[in-house]
Parts: C-alpha cells; structure tokens; sequence
C-alpha cells in the first residue's frame, strides 16, 4: 500500500529544505541528514573522477576544485544561458531540476525508513515556494524543474506567505497583520499579510529579485579586494570578461562569508588568512588584519537601505488594498539566513518595529520556516492519498484528518475502485465490520463525498476505508486514522494564500493611444481566471492581444480575421492563472479561437559583450525625449537600474544581466512613446493655443463680445483642463479640448479669415509651401516609423508602405507640378486644399499604424 | 444594487455590524460545502467585505437593515439557515435570540465539543452565560476582531 | 404560552408575506423578491397610518395606502431606516420594472435625503467598521455615500453605452433628474450642488463611451480614401442614433459636425452637389439643435464657425432660393463674422440683383434702384464677393442705359 502526502520545498538561492505534515497534524517532518543538518546546499558539482553529478554538501566541498561548483543557480532562473557543470552544459532550471530531485530522494528514503512495514511513502506532489517578487519567466522555470525531478507541482507558495504559514501555525499567533522581511541568498521579499480567522490574504508584495545574502558577500569581496589592492597585490580582476579573474573574485567571496559569520558573533574579528589565492602576477594572497563590523556594515549600508525602502513601499500599498498601515502591523517576521546580520535586525526594529504593534521581530527557524509552511499548504492542497494499486483502489482525502469535536466532515474523492463497487463505507478499527458511516459511490472519479464520522475521546482512532459492492461485501479496503485533538488555525477553503505578484495586462488602444488595461491585479489569489470582452478597432485583418507582466510582454497572441470584419466585433478572452501559476489565454473572434499556453520568450534580449554603455547611453537620450509624467516615471525607474548596472558592471555578470535586460525593456516602451505619445502630441496642441491667442492679442477690439482680459480667462480655463487630461493622461479628454481650441480658433479667424485674399499670389505661394512642408514631414514620420518586432511588425510595414505610396501619388508628385503663378487662382486654391485634406488623412492614419490590431475595451478607438 | 450584482451582505444573509472575523467564519463554513464555481463566489465575496474597510461600508450601506425579529429562518426562498441542524436537536437559544453578542459567547460552548449549543435547554438561572454576567449588555459587535485592537 | 417572541415571529412572517405582495404588484408578477424586503415593512409599520395600512394590505390584499407610503416626496420628517429602505426599494424595483426611471429618481431622492440624516450614517459606519478607518476617512466616505448611488447609475450607463440599450437610456435620463432629485429630498446645499456636478461629468462620460465605437467606425472608414456618400450618410445616422438615446447630447452634436465637415467639404470641392445632399441630410436635427443653443446663449461661441459652415453647406443644395437666403441669415447671426456665410449671402444677394438687371436692355428704375440696393447690402457683408464685380458692371450699364449719373 502506499501513502501519498505532498511535500513543501523551499528551493534557496544558497540551501534549500523539504519538509511534510503530517497526516495527524500534529507534527511537521523536515528532512535533516544524518548530522542533524536540516538544509541542503544548493550546489551542483560535477566530480570528474567518478563521472557523476554531485548535489549538496558534496557537491559544496568542490569549492576551490576544478570543476568548481554551481551555487546560487537560482539567480540565473528565468534566463536563458547554459552553465557548465564539467563537460556538460545545463540549462539553470535542470540544475535546479537536481537539487530538487535529490531533496526527494532523501526525503523519501527519510519517511520510508519512518514507515510501517509494507507501506510505500511517495513523495510525488510538491509545493515549491518562490521568491515573491518573482517574474513570470522565474516561475516558470522553478515549476519545470520540479517536473524535470519528477515531481507533480500542484502549488507554487511565495516564501514570505509560507513563513507567515507556518509562524500562524507553530505560535497560534491568531488574527492580525503580518510583515514578512525575507532576506534569502539572492532576493529580497517584503510581503503584508493579514491573518483572519484563520484564512490569510495577501495585502502587498515588494522586493528586489537581485538583493540578498550574496551581494552583501559580494559588496564586502569588493571592499576586501581594495584593501588587498591597496597592500600591493595584483588584483584588478575583470569578472566579465575572465574565467581566472571570476575565480579569485570567488576566492574573496568565500572569505568575505567567512569573515561576515564571525562579525555576526563579535565586533572585531583578527583575520589571518594565509596564502589562500593566488593574485593575477601568481603571487599567493595573504590576509592579514583586524576586520570590525563597522566596515562590514559600511559595505552593505545603503543594501540594507534598499530593503527598507521596498518595505515602505509595501506599507503603502497595503494601506491602499486594505486601509493597513505600520501602525496596524501586529507582527515582523523575519525570514532567511542573511536576517542575522545584526545591522539588518538593528534596521528592522528601528524602522519598523518601533512604530508598528510588534516590539520586536518573529526570528524563529528563520533557515526552515518557508520549507515548515510551503508543507503546511500542500497538505491544504492535496491532502492525501492512499492506495492499493493491486486491490484497485486509491482513495484520496481532501479535507484534514483532525478535528477537534466530536464529528469530524470528511471530504473522500475516489480515484480508483475495483469492478462491481458501488459504495464507500468508514469501517471502525484495523478489522471487523462495524461501520461508522457509508455513502453511494458516485459515478464520476473526481467527485467529494461528505462522510459524517463521530469521534471519541481518544487521540487517534484507526479506521478503513472500504468500497463494497451493492451487496455490502468489502471489494478492497484500506487503513488510515483519524485524530482528534487540537486543531491549530489552517486556512481552508476561503484563502487563496498563493497571489500573482505583478499585475497581467494586455494593450489596448483607447483614442489613438496605446495603453495597458490589468486584466489580473498583483494581489489576486490564485487560481484565477478572468473573462474580458474587448472589440476591434481597425480593419487591418488581423486582432492583436498582447499580455504583459508589468512591462515585459510574455505573449502575443495573433489572430487573422477577414479584412471586411466590422470594426467594434467582439473579441472575448478568457486568461486563466492556476496554483502553480501556469498561465493560459483563450481568444474569440468571430468564430476563431486561439488557446496558448502564455511562456515567456526564450531568448535573451540582452547581449553584455560591450553593450553595457551603448544601452546607458540610449538609456540617457531616451530621458531627455520625454516630458510630464513619463519623464517622472521613466526617470523614476531608469535612475535605479541605471546606478545598479554601474554598480555591479564589475563584480556580478550575472546581476548585471537582469538589470540590462531590464532597463532594455523600459527604454524599449518609452522609445515607442515617440509614435504613440497622447494624440495630437502637446507640441501640436501648444501650437494651435498660441495659433489662437496671437490671433486675439491681434484684433483690434472685441471678438464676439469678449474682450481681451475675458479671452484670456477663456484661454486660461482652457489650457488648465488640457493640462489636467495630460497630467492624468485621460487621452480622451485630451482629445476633447484639442477639438475645442481648433473649433474655437476657427470661430476667432472667420474675421480675419473674411479679409484675406485667398486667391492673391503671394498667398498661394506661401499655401504652397506649406503643403509641400507639411507633406515632406508626412513623408519623414511614416519612413522613420519602427515597426514591432513581434508577428505584427509585418503587418505594419504593408501598411506604412501603402501610405507613403498614397502620399506620394496624391500628394508630393502633384504638388512638384503646381506653380503660384498661374491665371485661375480659385482652381489652384481648391487643389491646394484638396491636398491638404489628403495628407491629413494620410497623417492621422500613420498615427495608427502602433496600434494596428490592437483590441480597444467597452469604449472606442 | 441589482439583481446579477447582488449585495454579499444580503446575499448570504450576513449582518454588516458583525466584524470581519464573524464574516469569515460564517463564508468559510458554506465556501468548504460548496462547489468550485459557487466557492469562487464566496470568496469575491469575502475579500468585499473584509480586505478594505471602505469596500465593507460601502457593501453594507447597500445593503437593507436587518428585519428587528432577527430570526434567519424565513420563507422558502429566502437564503438557506448557516447552520445545518440535524431535526431532533433541541432548540437552542441561538435559534431564538442570535444577537451577536450572545453567539460569541456561545462560541465558547461550540469549540468544547458541544454540537450546536447546550445539549439541553437550560433554564435562564443555569445558563452559564447570563450567570457569569455577560460582558457588556449590548456591543454592537464582537469585540474579538482585530481591527478594533487599540 | 405565547412569548414575545413568537408574537416578533408572526410579525416577521407578516412583513415578509406582504413585501412579497408588493413587490410583485410594483414588479411584475414573476419578480423575484429581494431576500431581505421584509425590513421595509417593520419600517413602514412605525409610521403614522403604517400599521393599518399593513393590515388593510395583508387582510384585504389593499396594496394602496401601502404605496402612499413609499413615496419618497410624501414624506416629511421620515425616520433614517425607512428612506435607507426605500432607496434601496426603489431600485430594486428599477431593476426588476421597465418603467424604471422614475424609480431611479425615487431611489436617489430617498439616498439624497438620507444624506441629511448625519447620525444614521455615521452610526452604521463605525459598526460596520470598526476602528479600522481612521476617523477622516470614516467621515469623506460618510460624505460620500449618499452620492455612490449617482456612481452606480453612471456605471450602467457606462456598460449600456456602447449598445445604447434602453437600461443605460433610463439610467442616463435619471442622471439628469439629480437636480430635481436633490430638491424634492431636501438636501443640503453642498451635497445637492456635489450631486449635480458629479451626475453632469458621469453623463459626460457615457456619452464618449456611446461615441467611441461610432467614431473608431468613421476613422476607419476614412483611413483608406473619402467613403461614398451613402456609406458617409449611415455612418451618420449612427451619431443621430446616438444622439437620441442620450437625449440630444451637445457633445454628440460636435461631434457629428466635427466628423461630418472634411467629408462634405470633399465633396463641395469637387461639386458633387447630389452626393453633399445626401450626406448632410441625417445631421440635420443635430445641426439645428446646436444652432438653437448658441442663438440662445452666444458665449457658446466655440462650435459656432462650424455649426454655420454647416448651415452653408446646407444652403448649397436647397432647392429654393429663400430657404437658401434663411439658412445663410441664420449662419450669419450665431458667427457673425463668418466669411463663406458671408461670401454665399453676398453672392446670393448679387445674383439676386442680376436677375433684375437684364444687362441687353435697360431696367425699369424701381428695379435699378432695388438692385443697387442689394449690391450696397452685398457689398457690406462681404466686400470681396466673387460675384460682386459683375454685378456692379451690370448695374454701371444699367445706369448708362437708363441715364443715371452719379
């Protein structure tokens, strides 16, 4: 028989932890090796004599060793380069894949060996917990890893919510508000939770994918390097660019770990470190020298910082979701090897214990609470299964084992029955027929029967589980228990304590602009599933949906459709995100349907080889391309990558490559900004306002009754309104007052108008000029356009080559063949004009071509 | 206020001045009976009217006052009683007089084991309850729910 | 033994069985009735007169002095409870009714009057809330709320927009009764004056999101080269249907102009008079309506160039004359300065004199005199109208003919 209780795994950038709840709830299994140690090392190694992989501690002792080994691999997950594990090269997911595997292996012979005599423990179901602040691409990859090892991954739990999980859990803590403060290895999380009646909801998440243990390391190894530089050593090292260099910044790392352990115990520490490297001229490296936490804490200072900014931001957000702020904090949780630095505990209390209802922060199993809770989750889950395949039955149980009553409700799914069954039945004790409760077998496998079972007094009560036949005669039956005692707060049917941490849009075209509409808010828990219905904008015979996270587009979704459909025809779509946060999009549109799986792209978009400072430099010319609120945001944003990529350009490639791509992205969307800026662009509406008012300041008297001093104030109200719509970036408002001051104005010129000459030469010839201006700028707009590098790029190109034909056909070639001077004014006029309508036209439809195919919501184009 | 929007507050009969954590309970009982597409009902539900206290006011001014009787069991077509009680149970007093204050109270009775409230109708000098001296006459709401920690 | 709480029981089963009553005569019969109504009738019963007619409604089946009571106008000093019911009562029963705008009007007339009553509110806040807001933002939602109502029609407006359905219809027009609303319930001046202001730019919104797909339609027509007349014409009509259900809008009449005008200019300019014909026609009403507005009010000057050159597009392709000289009088006085209203009246006016004067031989003097009347109005309206110099060379000859000097 076997017995099937899934796992939790916290899968750490530097260790990482498997742990099970057991079925009676009573006690929570970590493994722990013989040595009592209850982490494992999440290192891959590749040992060249017996030409196998290591994993763990043996594969840590390779430190120093050629081939060295793989550590912190978690930093690389999501992204798409191979690492060398000896002669092999592996993607970071099938490293992680192994570390995964040899956890279950472990954890298995570790229950097994705890297991009665013929029973199978399995551990095929996992719960794998994330970093909160996790992109969709890194969560993709840890969940594939964990298949890779064989496990069925049926939730995938942030880190911060585990450990609150598990702190509810262990201390009863009961209700109240929750600030996790996750320092791992590699990233940093804050997440605000909210404990209530037992279930939890996810109130804000923040956090750095890029800040833990590892650059404090990192930091320090910098500050050691430059003492040892100072000393007269030769260590000017090129991480980027030299395998050697790479290896002795590592050299520097390992100390700087060590000398960081000792200065977590004492102020001072003596460091005598004897010949431990070689320098770049093949000197050996000697440190000698006292080392005080105050250099320490002065290498890492403004990292810490950053924790505490993310978590201000947390504070803000949460209060927004849920009106919860420091003040209404009632726990601090601290989570992660690296929160035992004492300056982090120092910060923490004085930044945000001090004004919160926590005196002090949780700091308990900090290495081993995730994995506790991630456990403590997949037993909400998946419950547990048993089964007999030889008798043909498995029987699953979806509700606890435990109750602290006198009746518990059990919740039985029947998964596998012999021939002939008809019905489940509760028997009492390890033998006999006495039967405590039956119900009909349904016929479906993946239905819930409820079965009422009384419970005594005593702790534990050992039943079967037997499926009989219409004539009550047991077919097959299995053994289990069921307990009673206390029950501690587990959330149940109600939370969903696994959320989607960074909002999924999808683009839209909303007057003319392109703009992002969240379809799943950050926060939501999962699984959920959205249903939006959106309508197309154009004609252009293809529908565009676009889904992003945050900024990073993950899919794209492209259907053709006859170029005759209507404009306005409904496109539905459904997107759908489970436990273990695999996304999926379902498109309608007029009878077609496109189901994806939503992946996010394979190939880097960033290449480091001497890019960094080309990037830096569009980066700079991009934020002086940008006015108003973009500006802000971009600059907002782009300052913080742009003095990380400074940072860490020497020291850590792989850090420096996230950054990269990043900023690659946000330079990406606002360059784009040039074709879709709000429509007209404020340059032309500036325009057309100072068109106005020098036509006011110019007439004589009074223009329709207004004198000047009420012209302005017309003009005042009017620029005060356009400039709230951009502020707000309300394109249709924009639009609004854009059209007002155009009807306005040419109310104001009708006098003015009236006393032109409309067919003087002089005139005409200035007409003809601008026409032929205004074509050429036309002309230059529609060539410089860069069309989108995904499938619609294509689509635009026709497009744009069709207008320049047109342009050209009824616009530029004509207009080289008009003269001012000729005898029939009128005729020439009315051409004249009849150009300009043309290349109006032909204008405003280049200023579609960004969002060609583009859905719009409820409202228009 | 329409009918496919309808009011969480009335539409499983939840009063507003219970405080979140009676809500939550009172959802998690019918969200652990019911089936995926109902389940997710209830919990847009619950995050109505317990994430942000400006959602819950705005869902309760919504949402009629309470008939004075205050009896949950009503005609057929009103929502079904919360608790499932078996026929023979003896009448309790929280079938009569359910003011919060007093089902709170009762509380104390469920979680030691006792099914629905006292197995026997105990006369008013026996209630624990009123004997101990309850402890206010009449709070508006539980005074257990965390929001109201000062 | 008959305890007080079997008589809350009976009374209880009282309410519930005539809500049911009610509610379907005020319904429809199939109606289903909301949970929770019985409430209503424990508050009507503590009215003067409520009992009875509770009575007279269960015993007979009466429902009429029931429905007096319901009235929100009818009361005067309703306690706080009653009106939180009937608002909600009210659009219940513009939810389940077609005749629904006035039960909006009602509802938001008891929500607006529930606005005066400070302590219910703030009382049923702090419960319901607890110590969880702080008391600031406790009170700009308790500010608030009477006005969330308001929000929530605008937001079936919003959602009924794009297919104009006759729900989002009745919500629009109740959004424009807030006013009267407001009055009937006695609001307070600040909440009456808030009430109105947020009502106007919730209309203002569901308006544009009516227009949007008409417009998205039109751009894309337009996109590729000038649509036909015929194709321009429905398209048009779309903005007339528009127009309609939003009970003739003004934004939506500049936007039906703003839309209308390049096309017709096309087809001016290539004088294609037929075709102008035909695309105008339908924006007719919305030109008219816009030209009444700024008759009426002249600081609307800002659509005034454009509603005239309408007007003179219009004057085109009349048949007569005289409907062509009232269409231009009519551009000329809401833009006065208007230069093509101008320059067509002018020229209209010269051809006018034209045909008095026959040019082969000479007038009779009445005509002469009537002519050099109508070249001297021509000639201040707009003194470089085309027509103009031809017509004082007719007039000249005609002089010389008839022998005039000076």
């Amino acid at each position: 028989m076997f017995v099937d209780r899934p796992v939790g795994i916290d899968l750490g950038t530097t260790n990482s932890e498997i742990a099970m709840l057991d079925p009676s709830e009573r006690d929570l299994h970590i493994y722990a090796d013989r040595f009592g140690r209850r982490t494992v090392p999440s290192a891959v190694a590749w040992d060249p004599k017996g030409e196998a992989f290591l994993v763990g501690h043996a594969a840590r002792q390779r430190r120093g060793k050629t081939p060295p080994p793989i550590e912190s691999i978690k930093r690389k997950m999501g992204q798409a380069a191979l690492v060398e594990v000896g002669p092999h090269a592996l993607a970071p997911e099938e490293v992680s894949a192994k570390i995964l595997a040899e956890l279950r292996a472990r954890m298995s012979e570790h229950l097994g060996k705890q297991a009665a005599e013929g029973i199978e423990v399995r551990v095929d179901r996992a719960v794998i917990t994330v970093p909160a602040y996790f992109d969709a691409p890194q969560v993709e990859a840890t969940r594939k890893a964990g298949e890779m090892a064989g496990l069925d991954v049926i939730g995938v739990l942030q880190e911060p919510t585990a450990a609150a999980i598990y702190h509810t859990w262990k201390s009863r803590l009961g209700d109240g508000n929750f600030l996790v403060y996750d320092l791992g290895g590699g990233t940093f999380d804050v997440s605000i939770l909210r404990c209530l009646g037992g279930e939890y909801q996810v109130l804000a998440i923040d956090g750095d994918n890029y800040l833990g243990g590892d650059d404090f390391d990192r930091r320090f190894a910098e500050k050691l390097r430059v003492m040892l530089v100072a000393r007269g050593y030769a260590l000017d090292l090129d991480v980027r660019g030299d395998e050697a260099d790479r290896q002795r910044f590592s050299r520097l790392v390992h100390l700087a770990q060590e000398i960081k352990e000792s200065l977590s115990t004492s102020d001072v520490v003596s460091v005598s470190k004897q010949e431990f490297m070689q320098d770049k001229n093949g000197e050996a490296v000697s440190f000698e020298g006292d080392v005080g936490r105050a250099d320490y804490e002065k290498a890492i200072g403004d990292l810490v910082e950053t924790t505490i900014t993310c978590c201000e931001r947390a504070l803000a957000r949460s209060a927004e979701t849920s009106s919860v702020d420091l003040g209404q904090i009632d726990h601090v949780v601290l989570v992660g090897g690296s929160t035992r630095v004492p300056m982090v505990v120092r910060r923490v209390m004085e930044a945000i214990c001090k004004k919160s209802r926590s005196e002090k922060p949780l700091q308990d199993e900090v290495d081993t609470c995730v994995a506790l809770g991630a456990a403590i989750h997949a037993a909400q889950l998946g419950g547990l299964r048993i089964g007999d395949p030889e008798r043909k039955i498995t029987v699953g149980f979806t509700t606890p084992l435990v109750s602290q009553g006198a009746k518990i409700r059990l919740g039985v799914r029947v998964e596998q029955a012999p021939e002939g069954a008809a019905e489940i039945a509760i028997l009492r004790g390890m033998s006999g027929a006495e039967e405590i409760t039956k119900a009909a077998l349904p016929d479906a496998t993946d239905v819930v029967v409820r079965l009422d079972v009384p419970l005594g007094e005593e702790p534990e009560h050992a039943s079967r589980v037997a499926l009989r036949s219409v004539e009550r005669e047991v077919l097959a039956e299995l053994p289990f228990a069921l307990y009673r005692g206390d029950v501690r707060p587990r959330a149940s049917a109600l939370s969903r304590p696994s959320v989607v941490a960074k909002d999924l849009a999808i683009e839209v075209v909303r007057a003319g602009r392109r703009e992002r509409r969240v379809l799943i808010a950050r926060g939501a828990g999962l699984p959920a599933e959205v249903k939006s219905r959106f309508f197309t904008a154009d004609q252009s015979g293809a529908v565009v949906l676009r889904l992003l996270q945050n900024r990073m587009p993950i899919k794209t979704l492209l259907l053709q459709v006859p170029r005759e459909l209507p404009v306005g025809t409904p496109v539905d779509l459904t997107l759908r995100c489970d436990d273990a946060m695999r996304m999926e999009a379902r498109a309608v549109v007029a009878g077609q349907e496109l189901w994806a799986q939503v992946e996010p792209p394979a190939a880097p978009r960033f290449d480091p080889a001497g890019a960094v400072e080309s990037l830096l430099e569009e980066a700079e010319a991009t934020n002086k391309s940008l006015w108003g609120m973009s500006a802000q945001s971009y600059r907002a944003e782009a300052d913080m990558l742009v003095a990380g990529i400074r940072e860490v350009v020497a020291t850590d490639p792989d850090k420096l490559q996230a950054l990269c791509e990043k900023l690659r992205l946000l330079v990406d969307w606002y360059r784009g900004d040039k074709n879709e800026a709000l429509s007209p662009p404020m340059a032309r509406f500036q325009e057309e306002l100072d068109g106005l008012r020098r036509r006011v300041y110019r007439a004589s008297g009074n223009i329709y009754g207004m004198d000047r001093v009420a012209w302005e104030k017309r003009l005042a109200d009017i620029e005060a309104r356009a400039a709230a719509a951009y502020e707000a970036s309300d394109a249709v408002a924009w639009r609004r007052v854009f059209n007002e001051v155009q009807a306005l104005d040419e109310t104001a010129m009708q006098e003015e108008f009236a006393q032109m000459r409309l067919d003087d030469p002089a005139y005409l010839e200035r007409r003809l000029r601008n026409e032929r201006y205004f074509a050429q700028s036309v002309e230059r707009k529609l060539v410089d356009f860069v069309p989108s590098s995904s499938d619609v790029g294509a689509l635009q190109t026709t497009e744009r080559d069709k207008l320049v034909a047109q342009l050209h056909e009824k616009a530029l070639e004509p207009l080289k063949n008009l003269t001012s001077d000729t005898t029939d004014a009128g005729a020439l006029r009315r051409k004249l004009e009849a150009i300009n309508a043309e290349i109006s036209r032909i204008d405003n439809a280049s200023e579609r071509l960004p969002s060609l195919g583009l859905v719009t919501e409820r409202g228009g184009a | 206020m329409t009918d496919e929007r309808e009011n969480p507050f009335e539409r499983f009969d939840l009063d507003p001045r219970e405080g979140p954590r009676a809500i939550t309970e009172r959802l998690r009982e019918l969200a652990e009976d019911a089936g995926e597409a109902e389940r997710a009902t209830i919990r847009a539900a619950w995050e109505e009217l317990t994430l942000h206290p400006l959602r819950r006011l705005r869902a309760a001014i919504g949402a009629r006052p309470r008939h004075p009787a205050l009896d949950r069991s009503g005609p057929e077509h009103a929502p079904p009683k919360l608790r499932k009680a078996a026929a023979e149970e003896p009448v309790g007093l929280a079938d009569l007089a359910p003011r919060p204050s007093v089902v709170q109270a009762l509380a104390s009775f469920l979680s030691r084991g006792a099914e629905r409230g006292p197995k026997a109708v105990l006369s008013l000098d026996e209630d624990p309850v009123l004997a101990a001296g309850a402890p206010s006459s009449d709070p508006a709401f539980a005074p257990t729910s965390p929001e109201r920690k000062r | 033994m008959w305890r007080e709480e079997d008589e809350a029981l009976l009374t209880r089963l009282t309410d519930e069985i005539v809500f049911e009553r009610l509610f379907r005569a005020q319904a429809s019969a199939g109606a289903r009735p909301p949970a929770r109504g019985a409430g209503l009738c424990a508050a009507l019963r503590r009215l003067p007169g409520g009992s009875e007619a509770l009575v007279e409604a269960t015993r007979g089946g009466k429902l009429e002095p029931l429905l007096a009571l319901l009235e929100p106008a009818r009361q005067i000093d309703p306690p706080p409870e009653l009106l939180h019911h009937l608002a909600l009562h009210h659009a219940a029963l513009a939810d389940a009714a077609a005749s629904s705008t006035d039960a909006f009007v009602r509802s938001i007339t008891a929500w607006l009057a529930l606005g005066r009553e400070d302590r219910y509110l703030r009382e049923l806040g702090e419960a319901v809330t607890g110590g969880a807001l702080a008391r600031q933002d406790l009170d700009r939602a308790l500010a608030d709320a009477p006005l969330w109502p308001i929000e929530e029609l605008g937001e079936r407006a919003r959602n009924g927009a794009r297919d104009l359905t006759a729900d989002a219809q009745r919500a629009l027009a109740a959004l424009g009764r807030v006013p009267e609303a407001a009055r009937i319930a006695r609001a307070p001046e600040a909440l009456a004056e808030r009430a109105a202001r947020r009502a106007t730019s919730i209309v203002a919104v569901a308006v544009e999101e009516a227009l949007a797909p008409v417009i998205a339609a039109f751009t894309e027509a337009t996109t590729h080269g000038d649509p036909s007349a015929s194709v321009g014409a429905s398209l048009l009509n779309r903005f007339v249907a528009v127009w309609r259900w939003s009970g003739e809008d003004e934004s939506v009449e500049h936007a039906a102009i703003e839309q209308t005008t390049p096309l017709a200019w096309a087809h001016y300019r290539a004088s294609r008079w037929d075709d102008l014909r035909t695309l105008i026609a339908p924006v007719a009403p919305l030109v008219d309506s816009l030209a009444k507005r700024i008759e009426e009010d002249p600081s609307q000057l800002a659509y005034a160039a454009r509603a005239a050159q309408m007007l003179v597009f219009r004057s085109d392709v009349v048949r007569t004359e005289q409907e062509t000289i009232v269409l231009l009088d009519r551009a000329i006085t809401i833009c006065p300065t208007h230069r093509n209203a101008r320059l067509m009246k002018a020229n209209t006016l010269c051809d006018q004199a034209l045909r008095l004067l026959p040019g082969a031989r000479a007038p009779t003097r009445a005509d002469h005199d009537k002519a050099a009347g109508l070249l001297e109005r021509a000639e201040q309206i707009y003194p470089g109208a085309t027509r103009l110099p031809e017509a004082r060379k007719r007039l000249g000859e005609a002089r010389k003919l008839l022998g005039i000097t000076s």
